[in-house]
């Protein structure tokens, strides 16, 4: 069993609105092991993009960390003052984010943009680090003609290019964790193939923990060592891709998958119901409106997480 | 209508009832705009009230009482030919409010048609409309002002008329651009596929998305206008004497300032109180009119 | 791509426009009612000498006629005579614009020194009290009428503290006043603009981005929030400048301030039609080139113009 890099205990992050208070992570529970890929999936507004903020210490009002711990290599990321977490973010714990086309900043070049980490962290001047780093990184994402590519503003380039200049600045400083929150939902089907194995290999080359988040459950199973899925702010299953994928636990996981097996012949499965809301979610257990399976105490009770041999689901039907 | 679609629809038609008491929660909760209604309405009321008003004659003039400082019995002094500048502020309360009113009123309404047609048509009169509202825009407003008083002449109406006009080139700009990116849009786009006649689809779908930045312009252009009308009568390009216009009332009283400020510093002192109220309107309206989430907490400390 | 063709073209763009003025100029002064003639003649001269004007002033030969002996002069820098001085409009403007140009800079500096930092700071900590500062600033700036507060300036200054001058323009302390009154009015706009277009700024993805490489938040504010904020703030600061000459006009006639607001205003006082007609003409056209002074400072901030310029004249 190899250790545990990150570990995220009870973690509650709410967002105080006019409308009421957003629980966009109530209560999560996880862990990421050393070298592995952890894929997070769920709908929009399930809490997996808040979850990722929060490990890096970016959530800022009207949100906040409201319970719970983050402990990275021992060190309780929730406690640390803002200068402490600036040296880890960026250098230790890194991220990539889903659009390369707000995410970079269109008045500086690429490389200056990725020169900035080993400013910050590693004392460098921007252009001798234009120079020396980043064009070797330019090489490793396979951006073609990396010496001028530095010099090119994002605008310049297309939009797999962009996006591999945010990898870059992602896996800069060669971080312990990376997380990948959707990098490629925003680009064409045939890039995302190649940026998908880029990713891959990257990971594996230099051998850091990854949490890549997507909502396609065929990406992450790809990409995955291990898949956590999340629903209204929940963690409701978590166990190997190949265990999740093929032998659902959770009726939520279950409906997600039935929703891409369809053919012509049937009618298009969808999950009945409508997203819940964040700020009035539904009593007991959030999945209940929406399950097949659902009984008078799913209505009342909050299920609990259940570990059965080696998978963690949280569902009534899982005995309790 | 399935179970899922029934809870959309409900789940929309709660939005909107939300999100019109959200942008009235809003407006309420913005102090600034509060106080500027009550200013407004102050001033308003003022006007309004006006006739029935213990006042002296604004015209009475008393060369005896001349440049009288503020007493106890004439609250804010008299001019240079002894009229009570109280009553003159009051009475010329209705002549501002108008003037903003109705040049407002003008150049919004020329500024929109113009700026409708010019965006939803485009060609030739799209072109041509642009370049003139460009010669138009070259002039800051004021000179512009100035130029279309230099040619029409001095006088109430005039003021309206050139002040109305200098307004106009901002509102087509305002209106194209908005129109432009409403016409991109699909439901304009449905509505052309069904046949529906182009006044009908400016009129139905792309005037109503125009119209709320449109209001909070036409809000801060009403603040604006006061005091380019006021500028105007300082110069003594605007209302004639001896209407006491609040601007006029400044530009005749300035050569007091070193021995009686008092004549200049009530009336100047109430264009600054409504042009302030319009802009805190302005603002208190832009900002409940922004599609944005307001947040609960103001300061949360971490 | 290249910040010299943007120039050319939008220097060439400006001629329609410009062109535009000066038909618009030529038809407000004939509509003007009055006969310029009779006037310079003066109301006893008899109904020979208004002719013999007529004809010096060519008022007699056809409209088409009339509008290109304008064209031509203008072109020939000949902006007519002034009606009052006798003098070429064109040497009264020059004699004054010197004074404008120093009271619309040193107002445009105190404005932007206080305004900008204002901005910045109202953005970032909206509730402190520097913040709420600002606030009241900004709509300080964009309510008061600047005669009234030159007036006031005046009052406290001049009168009540007798230490600033109050009209004229000898000395250097002659400017203080004028300067301090001009910029309030444009200290409004800069500061409520700063403020939104840095919190638009600080709120962007690529901010967000900035933050997660662990960049301290000072490089974060400035070479992430400001520098792309800047982008709009320059152009309120080129849309200002309307509001600058508007406000430099009324602000002169309040300190007798000697530049060519001051000149306008008097002009339409002694119904001096070549003169108003020249100040507008100048005042316009230095306005279009202003403009596309800014509009140049723009593409050099911000690279993603350049690159649409370009492409556009490419026609691709």
């Amino acid at each position: 069993m190899s250790e545990k890099i990150l570990s995220i205990e009870n973690l509650k992050v709410y967002y105080y609105l006019h409308q009421g208070v957003v629980k966009a992570v109530d209560d999560v529970s996880l862990d990421v092991f050393k070298g592995e890929v952890l894929g997070i999936a769920g709908e929009s507004g399930s809490g997996k993009s808040t979850l990722a903020h929060a490990i890096l210490g970016l959530i800022k009002p009207p949100g906040i960390i409201v319970g719970g711990k983050i402990i990275f290599k021992g060190i309780d990321l929730t406690k640390l003052s803002q200068d402490e977490m600036r040296k880890i973010r960026g250098s230790k714990i890194a991220m990539v984010f889903q659009d390369p086309n707000t995410y970079l900043n269109p008045v500086y070049t690429s490389g200056f943009q990725v020169a900035e980490v080993f400013e910050a962290h590693n004392n460098m001047k921007i252009v001798d680090a234009i120079k020396s780093k980043v064009t070797e990184i330019f090489r490793l994402v396979r951006i073609p003609e990396p010496s001028k590519r530095v010099y090119a503003y994002p605008h310049e380039l297309s939009g797999g290019m962009r996006q591999r200049v945010l990898i870059s600045i992602g896996i800069a400083s060669r971080p312990d964790l990376l997380i990948a929150d959707e990098p490629t939902s925003s680009l064409d089907v045939t890039i995302q193939a190649e940026i998908l194995s880029l990713i891959k290999e990257i990971q594996s080359q230099i051998g850091m923990a990854m949490i890549f988040i997507s909502h396609d459950l065929g990406l992450l199973y790809e990409v995955s060592d291990r898949i956590a899925i999340m629903y209204a702010g929940k963690l409701v299953e978590v166990g190997k891709a190949h265990d999740v994928i093929m032998n659902p636990l959770h009726p939520y996981t279950k409906a997600l998958l039935e929703s891409v097996k369809y053919t012509r012949k049937s009618k298009l499965p969808v999950i009945e119901g409508a997203p819940p809301s964040l700020i009035n979610p539904p009593s007991g257990c959030r999945f209940h409106p929406r399950c097949k399976y659902a009984t008078d105490k799913c209505k009342i009770m909050e299920p609990k997480l259940k570990t059965i041999d080696n998978r963690v689901v949280c569902c009534h039907l899982y005995g309790d | 209508m399935d179970e899922r679609t029934k809870v959309i629809i409900e789940r929309l038609q709660e939005a909107r009832k939300t999100q019109m008491l959200l942008m009235w929660a809003r407006f309420k909760a913005n102090i600034g705009a509060l106080i500027g209604l009550i200013l407004l309405s102050g001033i308003i009321l003022m006007a309004i009230l006006e006739p029935i008003l213990p006042l002296e004659d604004p015209l009475a003039f008393n060369l005896g009482k001349s440049l009288e400082p503020p007493s106890l019995s004439c609250l804010f002094g008299r001019d240079e030919i002894g009229r009570d500048i109280l009553s003159r502020v009051v009475n010329g309360a209705k002549y501002s409010l108008g003037i903003a009113f109705l040049s407002v009123v003008l150049g919004s309404s020329i500024g929109l048609v113009l700026g409708l047609i010019s965006g939803y048509y485009g060609g030739w009169i799209d072109n041509i409309i642009q370049r003139v509202t460009d010669v138009l825009l070259s002039f800051p407003t004021l000179l512009l002002s100035i130029a279309l008083v230099s040619v029409l002449g001095v006088g109430l109406t005039n003021i309206i008329l050139s002040v109305g006009i200098s307004t106009i080139p901002v509102y087509i700009r305002l209106t194209r651009s908005l129109v432009l990116q409403v016409k991109s849009e699909e439901y304009v786009t449905a509505a052309q596929v069904i046949g529906k006649s182009s006044p009908y689809i400016i009129i139905r779908h792309i005037l109503p998305n125009v119209l709320s930045p449109v209001i909070v312009q036409s809000t801060y252009y009403m603040g604006l206008t006061i005091l380019i009308a006021a500028g105007l009568g300082f110069l003594g390009l605007g209302v004639q004497p001896p209407t006491p216009e609040w601007g006029a009332m400044i530009g005749a009283g300035r050569t007091y300032i070193f021995s009686s400020p008092h004549v200049v510093t009530f009336p100047g002192l109430f264009i600054f109180i409504t042009a302030l109220s319009f802009n805190l309107i302005g603002d208190g309206l832009r900002d409940a009119l922004d599609p944005r989430v307001r947040v609960l907490i103001k300061k949360v400390k971490i | 791509m290249s910040l010299y063709r943007y120039i050319i073209s939008r220097l060439i763009q400006a001629l329609p426009t410009l062109l535009g003025i000066i038909i618009l100029m030529f038809i407000l002064v004939r509509v003007l009612p009055g006969d310029p003639a009779r006037l310079i003649a003066g109301l006893e001269a008899s109904e020979e000498d208004v002719e013999r004007i007529r004809e010096l002033l060519g008022l007699n030969k056809p409209l088409y006629l009339q509008f290109i002996d304008y064209f031509t002069s203008l072109l020939r820098g000949d902006l007519g005579k002034s009606i009052k001085f006798g003098t070429p409009v064109i040497n009264e403007i020059m004699a004054r614009f010197p004074y404008t140009v120093q009271l619309a800079i040193v107002s445009e500096l105190f404005a932007v020194l206080i305004g900008i930092p204002l901005g910045i700071i109202s953005a970032i900590k909206p509730y402190s009290k520097t913040g709420y500062i600002s606030t009241v600033v900004s709509l300080i700036g964009s309510s008061m009428p600047i005669y009234w507060l030159g007036l006031m300036l005046i009052a406290l200054f001049s009168v009540q503290l007798k230490i600033l001058p109050s009209h004229g323009a000898e000395t250097p302390k002659h400017i203080i006043l004028p300067a301090l009154t001009l910029a309030t009015l444009l200290m409004g706009n800069i500061v409520r603009i700063t403020k939104a277009s840095m919190i638009e700024a600080m709120e962007s993805n690529h901010v967000i981005t900035a933050r997660s490489k662990g960049l301290s938040e000072r490089v974060v504010i400035l070479r992430h929030g400001l520098r792309n904020a800047m982008i709009p703030i320059v152009t309120i600061m080129g849309i200002q400048l309307g509001s600058l000459l508007g406000g430099a006009i009324l602000t002169e006639t309040v300190f007798a301030w000697p530049g060519i607001g001051l000149l306008l205003v008097d002009s339409i006082f002694y119904r001096d039609y070549p003169l108003i007609q020249g100040i507008i003409i100048f005042f316009a056209t230095i306005f279009i080139l202003l403009n596309i002074i800014v509009d140049i400072l723009y593409a050099y901030i911000d690279p993603r113009i350049r690159e649409t310029l370009w492409m556009k004249e490419q026609r691709l």
